[in-house]
């Protein structure tokens, strides 16, 4: 995977998590859409991903532009960890 | 809302039928009011209709690769999904890795042989098995195109 598509993956995979836990965010995408992200301050990414759209879009299917400010940064999802040492055996 | 002369004649025959019936005749309302209509579906649950809303939409990973993503969400519980990597064949958009719930619960298709599926079931809920399916194919999507196209080779 080249870094782009790197990126696209990442920023998918967060879309798709954002989409199921805000149900009426996902009642504005119309069926079927095609989705092209965006990330404010990466212009190399952004103009790929619009290429890749323009070279592959399927007549029919309305196109969804989903601009995104940023990233926050990844944090753990423990709740209330606990430590207690134990023997080995 | 009035329901439409054939689903009167239908729910003679099957109660159910009419209230299907009577969700879509909402629809076509809507739709000839000029106004959207809510994207749901109404499906049988326990014999009972049930509205559910419906997400559909397809992202592009590169040419002549994408992934198909559609879930259904009853009251905010994911009920049904279908994740799926396609590649561009000379066949057409074939399915090479699917994620869904076609016999009620979470299984994973691979189609390392076009048309014939190794299913593997998943020991989680549908909410978990979703994300998982997104996760993996918008990680691995490249390896599976790769071992797909090998395949096809052989």
């Amino acid at each position: 995977m080249t870094e782009l598509q790197r990126l696209n993956s990442l920023l998918g995979t967060e879309f798709d998590r954002y989409v199921l836990e805000h149900p009426s965010f996902a009642a504005r995408i119309p069926a079927g859409a095609e989705i092209v992200l965006q990330l404010r301050g990466h212009p190399r990414f952004n103009a790929w991903a619009r290429s890749l759209i323009r070279r592959n879009h399927e007549r029919g299917r309305p196109v969804l532009l989903v601009t995104i400010d940023r990233l926050r940064s990844p944090r753990s999802r423990l709740v209330s960890p606990r430590l207690r040492q134990i023997r080995a055996a | 809302m009035k329901a439409t002369p054939a689903a009167r004649r239908r729910s003679h025959r099957n109660p159910i039928v009419s209230l299907v019936s009577h969700a879509e005749g909402r629809q076509h309302a809507l739709q000839r009011k000029g106004r959207r209509p809510a994207r749901h579906a109404s499906c049988f649950a326990s014999g009972r209709v049930v509205d559910v809303a419906v997400t559909e939409y397809v992202r592009w990973f590169e040419a002549g690769a994408r992934k198909r993503h559609r879930h259904e969400t009853h009251r905010g519980q994911v009920v049904s999904f279908t994740v799926q990597l396609e590649i561009e064949t000379d066949d057409g958009w074939t399915p090479v890795v699917r994620y869904d719930m076609a016999h009620g619960s979470p299984h994973i298709d691979r189609y390392v042989t076009p048309g014939r599926p190794t299913k593997t079931p998943l020991d989680l809920s549908p909410a978990q098995a979703l994300t998982h399916a997104d996760k993996d194919l918008d990680a691995n999507w490249c390896r599976y195109r790769g071992a797909f196209l090998e395949g096809r080779q052989r």
